[in-house]
Formats: structure tokens, C-alpha cells, sequence
């Protein structure tokens, strides 16, 4: 995918950040998940459409995500997952940002095959895309 | 031949190669492999009868696995094959599987391309996430469908004795004994105690909770079955591997999952299909399976049931069945949600393209398989009764086409926007566990209006 991922990324126009910081995305697919193709499409859609990404992997644990936003002083943290069981993961991690009282510093978006918006908003999720395309405007959105 | 654990060491010794490396070289092969076959989606057509074009996409499939293998990632080494290896693992390949047990005992055999046999039926509603107290209820109301060669049920979902159940907590090893005790517990109470488990459990996604929940003792019969899935395209890792070490000397059911993303990794549908044809060679290779079960989906729209997506189930199928006696397994992943039309559509239609061009049939995911509680039965009813009445009324690919397409007319504009449709709550008289009268009513009618457009269910 990654391969494929540097032919469309040669293929698409960098977004023209007109010399400014771009805002940062870390991605992850989440704890207990390995399935990752959602998060690399993501990945490519935002490279070429003016954030900077961060991609941490799949099966990141909860406290790796955090360490890492914090770190990398990011706006974003996108989170996916495949499973039920590996999505539970995602309150979790905004359970933990609360606990650290750094909830606040992020925005937190959530997707994946079994996430739906009822799921983003129960566990307190700032933004939900119902795919990856979907996503970039709901990351546009909450940086805006 | 070569074993499982000849496989193992080649994980262990293969090439070393990024990640990235692999993912490029899997996309230049599956371009090129697209253009040396010709093989070519024409926009038009549902379900091919071309045989050609069936035999040139296994042929392709089959160089394709040959030239890229399949990546572990827990070794980051690619696993290649000869050719020699891999067709000698295709003529060994199971060709029969035996689903339950005593009176309620189901055999899947192969089946060729317009088989008059009908296909194995699986009545699957997997994916979907049920809170605890509503799942022992919706087993019931798939166990009792008649159609329903073997079953799998939802997702139990949320939590578990009020815990969130999570992948690697101890809360998913009992909750994944729980799960399967409460699917046995359906099927007697359904009367119908022997019937086969096609995916034992639906919660469990860590080896330790797949082991435990096999334990007798919970309710798992020797020929239910754990799914080892490919985790992306042509990949495994250790972690599914492990189970098959289990699974191979307990004697447990061993199938395939794989799931295609069409629009992802292999680009559009001809590039998909020959992706989901390689993997019943890794499948037998790397997780000696029994048989098949595959799910490729529209990135995009999330089902399989759009025009590209119906061609390229098609193709698949048929060349499975025109090369190989492999036991294939094939999955409807509907838009549209429970009472509604398009689902009823949508079931139809997946039906038809999997019975003629020679694959068994799950009834399986609702409402893009992920809003909760969006669960019925009587669609995925009809859709048993069209593999059925399609088989037995021995119809061509040509003639499924010609309906296929009808049927398409009828819902394709409306998938990007699929209506959600109601929830089991809604739908089913909660104490009898019994379907309500005006769904019991929309399902008639959907019946007449499909057998106008050439299904006859006269022949059940």
C-alpha cells in the first residue's frame, strides 16, 4: 500500500500551504488491530492535502498514541480499527487523554468498519469519518 | 507436499524485504498480470458467462501468487512457492466439509459453475454488535430459520458483566465463552441441537480467547469452526498462525477469511478479483484450511453488491469452480438495512451471482455490517430461498444476469445513501422470538415482486 501510496502521492498535487505550518495528524490504527489499509489511504489523502502525518502503525497501544501526540505536539489524533473489541480501545484513549488532563490539546477523529458516528459521539469523539475520504473534510473541519 | 510447518520456516527464513517493498511489488504484479490476461471489467455486465475470461483470471491469480507470495509480518520475510508447490496444495485441497452433528449434520461439497445442487446456505449476521441481553435472542431467530445449513450470529458487543470487552483482556476470554454457550444454547432451543457454528465465536479476536472458547464444555461441537483471516492483502502474521498450530491437531473446523478491499491495495475490480483468488493458495498454504470464506468489499460504498462488485464475485467464483474442487464460501455484504427494500434486493442479487457461477453462499452483512441492532432474518431468508430456486430451476449465467441487472435497476442509484432500516427490536415480537406480522408482510411481497422478474419459487 505504501508503494501504491508514492504512486498517488506522485500523482496528486501537494496542497499549497502557502508557507505556514501545516496541522499535524498522528495516526494509528489502534491497540489490538491490525488491519491498516482505512488508516494508509487516510494517510495519503491528508500528506497531499496540506497536514502533516504522522503515522505511528497498527496495533499501537493507547499510551504509545499519547506519548507520541504529545511529542509531536499534534492537532489531530485519527484512530481506527477493524474489530469491536479493538474499537472499545478508542474510549480508552480518550479516557486517558482526560485522565492526563490533556484532552483538550487534541482533536480526536475515529474510524473504521465497525465505528459509527453514534460510536464517536457516546465516547466523546470530536470528529467521525465514515471512510477515509470522508475523513479529510472532517479533519479540515476541526482544524479550521 | 509441502506442510504447515515447511510454511512456518519459510516465515521464519524468507527473503527479508520492507514492508513497502512487498506492498509495490504485489501492485506492479497485479497490474501487469491484468493487462497479460486481459482481463476486463466491460461496465456493463453482472455475471459473466464467459469461460474464458473465468479461466484466464485463475490462470492470472495463480502467476500472481507464484511471483509476489505472501508477507508475514512478524518476520517481515516474504513466503514465495513454485508453482509445482502450489497447484499440488490445490489438488489436495479439502473437498468436503461436514458442518455440525446427528440429525442436523450438513455436508458442503464443491460445486460447479450453473450446478443444479443447491449451495450451502450460512445464515451470518457477524459484525453487526448486539448488547449481552439481546444476543441470546437474535442466535434464536437465525438458529430456527430452516434455510440455515450452519450459522454464525452477530457480535456481541459493549460489555461483558458491565466490563468493555477489549482485545487481550481477560473480560474477552469469558466473554468469548459466554458467546459460544449462548449459540448452542440457540440452536437447541431452535430444536435443532447439532447444528454447525461457521464461526464459533464473534467476539474473540486474541488467540487465548479463540482456545478457550473450543472447550467442549462451553458448547462447541468438534466440527464448528474458528476463521483465520489474511490481515490485508496477501499478509499474515504470527498471531493468526498460532491458531492454526492449535487448530490443526485438535481436529476444530479451520476456515479462510479474506476480504479484499476493492479500491485499496489492487486497485479496481479486475486487479481485486485476481487478489481474491490468491488467497485460497495462501489460504491452503499458510493456514491449512479447510475451505474458503471471502467478503470483498467497495472501499468506497462498503458491500459487495454494486455492479463492479457483482462482476467481480462472479468471476472469482467461477474460476474457482471451473479450476478447482476448493470449497468456496462466498458473502453478500449488503447497504441497505433490515424491512427495507434495497436489502431485500441486495440479498437477492448476491444470491444469484454466488449459486450459478459455483460457490456456497452466506447470507450475511446488514447495513454495511456495523450500525448496532440493525438485524433481520427474512431477507437473508429470501436470499436462501433464490439459491435454491436458482439451482434447482438450473439457471444460466446468462438468464441470472438478465435479472441480476433488473434487480439492480431497482436499488443501485440508492447505495451511496442506503436507508438504515429497523433494528431486531423493531422487527421481532421479543418474547416469542418470532418475526412481527408487517415484516412478516414486506417479505411476502418482496418474494412475489422477485419470482415476476423470473425467480421461481414454485420449485422449493
Amino acid at each position: 500500500m505504501k508503494a501504491g501510496v508514492a504512486v498517488l502521492e506522485r500523482a496528486m498535487p501537494a496542497a499549497d500551504d502557502g508557507g505556514s505550518s501545516k496541522p499535524k495528524v498522528v495516526l494509528a490504527t489502534i491497540q489490538g488491530d491490525v488491519h491498516e489499509i482505512g488508516k494508509n489511504i487516510l494517510r495519503i489523502i491528508l500528506s497531499t492535502s496540506g497536514f502533516e502525518v504522522v503515522d505511528l502503525g497498527r496495533d499501537v497501544k493507547v499510551a504509545t498514541i499519547v506519548e507520541r501526540a504529545v511529542a509531536e505536539k499534534a492537532d489531530i489524533i485519527g484512530v481506527s480499527a477493524l474489530m469491536t473489541t479493538t474499537m472499545m480501545y478508542m474510549k480508552t484513549l480518550i479516557e486517558e487523554l482526560s485522565e492526563a488532563g490533556i484532552r483538550k490539546d487534541f482533536k480526536v477523529m475515529v474510524g473504521g468498519a465497525p465505528v459509527t458516528e453514534e460510536w464517536a459521539r457516546e465516547i466523546g469523539a470530536d470528529g467521525y469519518g465514515k471512510d477515509a475520504f470522508a475523513a479529510i473534510q472532517v479533519a479540515k473541519d476541526l482544524v479550521a | 507436499m509441502i506442510t504447515f510447518w515447511d510454511v512456518v520456516e519459510r516465515c521464519d527464513r524468507g527473503e527479508r524485504m520492507a514492508e513497502a517493498e512487498f506492498d509495490a511489488a504485489l501492485w506492479q504484479n497485479v497490474k501487469a498480470l491484468v493487462e497479460k490476461y486481459d482481463i476486463h471489467f466491460d461496465g456493463e455486465t453482472a455475471v459473466p458467462s464467459d469461460d474464458g475470461l473465468a479461466d484466464r483470471a485463475y490462470q492470472a491469480a495463480l502467476e500472481l501468487f507464484v511471483a509476489t507470495g505472501f508477507y508475514c509480518t512478524s518476520t517481515q520475510r516474504v513466503v514465495r512457492f513454485t508453482r509445482e508447490e502450489v497447484e499440488e496444495a490445490v489438488r489436495h485441497a479439502k473437498t468436503s466439509y461436514v458442518f455440525g452433528e446427528g440429525r442436523d449434520q450438513h455436508t458442503m461439497g464443491p460445486r460447479t459453475v450453473e450446478d443444479p445442487k443447491p449451495p450451502t446456505c450460512i445464515f451470518s449476521h457477524l459484525g453487526v454488535p448486539v448488547k449481552q441481553d439481546l444476543f441470546p435472542k437474535v442466535c434464536l431467530a437465525q438458529a430456527q430459520e430452516q434455510y440455515a445449513d450452519a450459522f454464525c450470529c452477530v457480535s456481541l458487543h459493549d460489555t461483558f458483566r458491565g466490563i468493555p470487552i477489549k482485545s487481550g483482556h481477560p473480560v474477552e476470554v469469558a466473554a468469548c465463552m459466554w458467546d459460544i454457550s449462548k449459540r448452542r444454547e440457540a440452536a437447541r432451543l431452535a430444536g435443532r441441537p447439532g447444528l454447525g457454528l461457521y464461526a464459533h465465536v464473534s467476539v474473540g479476536e486474541s488467540t487465548a480467547s479463540i482456545i478457550a472458547s473450543i472447550h467442549p464444555a462451553f458448547g462447541a461441537l468438534p466440527r464448528d469452526v474458528t476463521q483465520n483471516g489474511a490481515i490485508a492483502e496477501l499478509k499474515v502474521d504470527y498471531e493468526r498462525m498460532s491458531k492454526v498450530a492449535f487448530l490443526r491437531e485438535c481436529g476444530f473446523g479451520n476456515a479462510g477469511l479474506y476480504g479484499p478491499l476493492m479500491g485499496g491495495y489492487a486497485g479496481g475490480p479486475e486487479g481485486t478479483m485476481l487478489v481474491q483468488i490468491a488467497h485460497f493458495f495462501l489460504g491452503l498454504l499458510a493456514f491449512d484450511v479447510e475451505y474458503h470464506i471471502c467478503f470483498p468489499i467497495d472501499i468506497h460504498q462498503t458491500c459487495s453488491t454494486t455492479l463492479p462488485m457483482l462482476w467481480l464475485v462472479s468471476v472469482y467464483c467461477q474460476a474457482i469452480a471451473r479450476n478447482s474442487r476448493m470449497l468456496n464460501v462466498c458473502t453478500t455484504m449488503a447497504a441497505g438495512g433490515p424491512s427495507t427494500d434495497m436489502l431485500f434486493y441486495e440479498m437477492v442479487n448476491g444470491a444469484i451471482a454466488h449459486t450459478v457461477s459455483g460457490a456456497h453462499s452466506v447470507q450475511g452483512g446488514i447495513a454495511r455490517d456495523k450500525n448496532p441492532e440493525h438485524i433481520g432474518t427474512l431477507e437473508l431468508r429470501l436470499g436462501a430461498e433464490t439459491c435454491h430456486a436458482v439451482a434447482k430451476a438450473g439457471m444460466t449465467r446468462a438468464q441470472a444476469n438478465s435479472v441480476v441487472k433488473e434487480i439492480l435497476a431497482r436499488y443501485g442509484d440508492d447505495i451511496p445513501n442506503a436507508p438504515l432500516g429497523k433494528t431486531f427490536s423493531e422487527l421481532y415480537d421479543l418474547e416469542r422470538v418470532r418475526p412481527l406480522d408487517e415484516y412478516v408482510e414486506i417479505y411476502r411481497k418482496k418474494k412475489v415482486e422477485i419470482s415476476e422478474l423470473g425467480i421461481d419459487y414454485s420449485v422449493l
